[in-house]
């Protein structure tokens, strides 16, 4: 029996190969061309995406499909080039298993890609336990039956697995890929719908290039035509080169013009050692397929970043333009609107306290409310004005008690005038000493934050001020209105500057809309928190302070500052 | 990255493959364990038809 074998083996006259790989059994340098061009690409771009965030799990998905890529290209070629009836029994097995696991590594790594997360353990289970029966079930006949030397084929002679359940499982693995894409794509915004287009067909026309060189084989018989399969690896990197820019990681024409070089440089080092003039022409063709998409990109690239260059270099001059309008506004509005407002308000004091001479009852009264509408005017130019820079709480321990009832005094004028009832509430066993900045907290958040109790009320109605421990460590701050109340549209908007909501300037005429967020900006600068709540409109609002006992800002050099 | 429960998963699965190729090459490599099928005349017939 061993003689007749090798009696068939010799009349096949196979050449013996080196290093694996080297022999004249591969009948064309093509197949070494596109074989070592795949392998290539794939090793060095697995390891630049790997190098470049090893710590994302997208990264290394993709790198290790890369790598599993490469080892499935060496393993073929050693199948065109080994006459060993063992090695290619083995190789043969060894692909079996390789080729589905990229199909399902390539489901992992989309569903990662499109969702920005890892995908749950039990859809791990679902996508890798379908290739168990491939794992169990590889050593043995399902897998390959025979060596069969009916031929000169150097093949082996497969059984159900490799026939039927890896192909049944990579169909699997496609139409899985399809579907998740579709579903992602049709409840995502248009601008993700391209990236899903393009990583789905960018991870389809890869998956295609391993089946390609089976399905033209098989029909065609022409095993070298089989080959171009391998030539979409061109397609390939430019679908890794587009997922890399979306990971941001690095530049794409960088890359585009390093693949151009190197892929221009390997074609033309390839062509001097092809003898047939067709397998030339296949590999001019497959160059130029590259060169094609590659410059496409590379053209289309940097034309994009000079027309984004030139817009940068618009938008830094309108933007300077603005910032000088801007700080003639800020000289205006601090120099001459604010001080002659100040200067005004103390000439209404002043005449409320009968300096220039006694008034009635009707004028101390038309004082009064010209008083309070210089006061929320000048507040307003304030929050305006604070608004342009950064908050920095210089720190003093001081009573926040004794601020909240000095604060109610303040707007008494104006409660009364609306006829708004103050009721506060505060447990006087509690100690409400805390290090903040006095001169922040008090006019940006508690003055902000009761008058817009007022302003946005209702005649008659009421403002609850409550002041309260959370825990030892935090102080409680409560103001709730009867008034206009938050829809949820300005809920949204609450604390961004010039967020007012569009019905709040009927209901108070000198809203900024800079308040709450100055009030947010300057609790946030003592790591504290303010938020809102409301149960829609006209059913009254209530705001929240949780201010930190013992804030560890900038002490001030000098006390009670 | 990967929790502790996908990480023992993977291992366990990687082991699994590793397993499988192993036996696989000591299987065809080490003890040549599989069938040669000859058949004369398809042989012939084959090398005619190339």
């Amino acid at each position: 029996m061993e003689t007749s074998i090798q009696t068939f083996i010799d009349m096949c006259q196979w050449d013996t190969s080196r290093f694996l790989i080297f022999s004249n059994n591969v009948f064309g340098t093509l197949i070494y061309y596109s074989h070592f061009l795949a392998l290539i690409l794939a090793l060095v771009v697995g390891l630049f995406v790997l190098l470049k965030g090893k710590n994302q799990l997208v990264n290394r998905l993709l790198s290790l499909i890369m790598f599993l890529f490469s080892l499935w290209v060496f393993f073929d070629l050693i199948l065109w080039a080994n006459e060993k009836d063992y090695f290619i029994m083995f190789f043969w097995s060894a692909m079996l298993i390789i080729e589905p696991l990229i199909y399902a590594l390539c489901v992992y790594f989309i569903d990662v890609f499109i969702e920005k997360k890892d995908i749950s353990f039990k859809k791990k289970i679902g996508v890798f336990s379908l290739l168990l029966p491939i794992i169990v079930l590889l050593p043995t006949q399902f897998s390959l039956v025979d060596f069969n030397l009916t031929n000169c084929f150097r093949e082996p002679t497969e059984g159900l697995i490799a026939t039927y359940y890896v192909y049944f499982v990579e169909i699997i693995y496609t139409v899985w890929i399809l579907i998740f894409a579709i579903k992602k794509y049709r409840k995502s915004v248009p601008s993700v719908r391209r990236q899903i287009i393009l990583i789905t067909l960018g991870i389809i026309l890869f998956l295609l290039s391993f089946v390609s060189g089976n399905i033209v084989g098989s029909f065609t018989e022409n095993w070298t035509l089989a080959q171009v399969g391998l030539f979409s690896m061109p397609i390939f990197v430019v679908f890794l080169a587009y997922m890399i820019v979306k990971f941001k990681t690095f530049n794409i024409k960088m890359l585009g013009a390093q693949a151009l070089v190197f892929a221009l440089g390997f074609s033309v080092l390839g062509i001097t050692f092809i003898r047939n003039i067709d397998n030339i022409r296949a590999v001019a063709i497959a160059t130029l397929l590259l060169v094609v998409v590659v410059g496409y990109l590379l053209i289309r690239g940097v034309k994009k970043e000079i027309e984004a260059k030139e817009n940068e270099r618009l938008l830094h001059e309108k933007f300077e333009e603005l910032a000088g309008r801007f700080e003639n506004v800020n000289h205006i509005l601090a120099h001459d609107i604010k001080n002659t407002l100040g200067k005004n308000r103390d000439i209404f004091v002043e005449t409320l306290a009968g300096t220039f001479g006694e008034i009635t009852e009707q004028g101390k009264s038309f004082f009064k409310r010209l008083n309070m509408d210089t006061g929320s005017l000048i507040a307003s130019v304030t929050n305006i004005l604070k608004s342009g820079g950064k908050i920095e709480p210089n720190v003093q321990p001081f009573d926040l008690k004794e601020a909240v009832l000095g604060a109610v005094v303040s707007v008494k004028d104006k409660a009364d005038a609306e006829k708004i009832k103050i009721e506060t509430q505060i447990d006087e066993k509690e100690n409400y000493m805390v290090t903040a900045d006095r001169s922040l907290i008090v006019p940006h958040v508690l003055n902000n934050l009761i008058e817009n109790a007022i302003n946005y009320n209702v005649q008659n109605g009421s403002v609850f001020i409550n002041l309260s421990k959370k825990d030892p460590n935090t102080i409680l701050l409560a103001i709730k209105d009867t008034g206009w109340g938050m829809t949820e549209e300005d809920k949204k908007n609450l604390f961004k500057p010039g967020g007012h909501g569009p019905d709040s300037i009927k209901k108070n005429v000198h809203t900024s809309g800079f308040g709450l967020s100055i009030a947010k900006e300057t609790i946030d600068a003592h790591k504290g928190k303010v938020y809102g709540t409301s149960e829609g409109r006209n059913k009254g609002s209530t705001f929240f302070v949780e201010l930190p006992v013992n804030f560890t800002g900038t002490q001030s050099a000098i006390p009670g500052k | 990255m990967l929790d502790n429960k996908s990480k023992i998963f993977f291992g366990i699965f990687a082991f699994l493959v590793m397993i499988s190729l192993v036996a696989t090459y000591y299987r065809y490599v080490i003890l040549k364990d599989f069938a040669v099928v000859t058949d004369e005349k398809a042989f012939n017939e084959s090398l005619e038809e190339e």
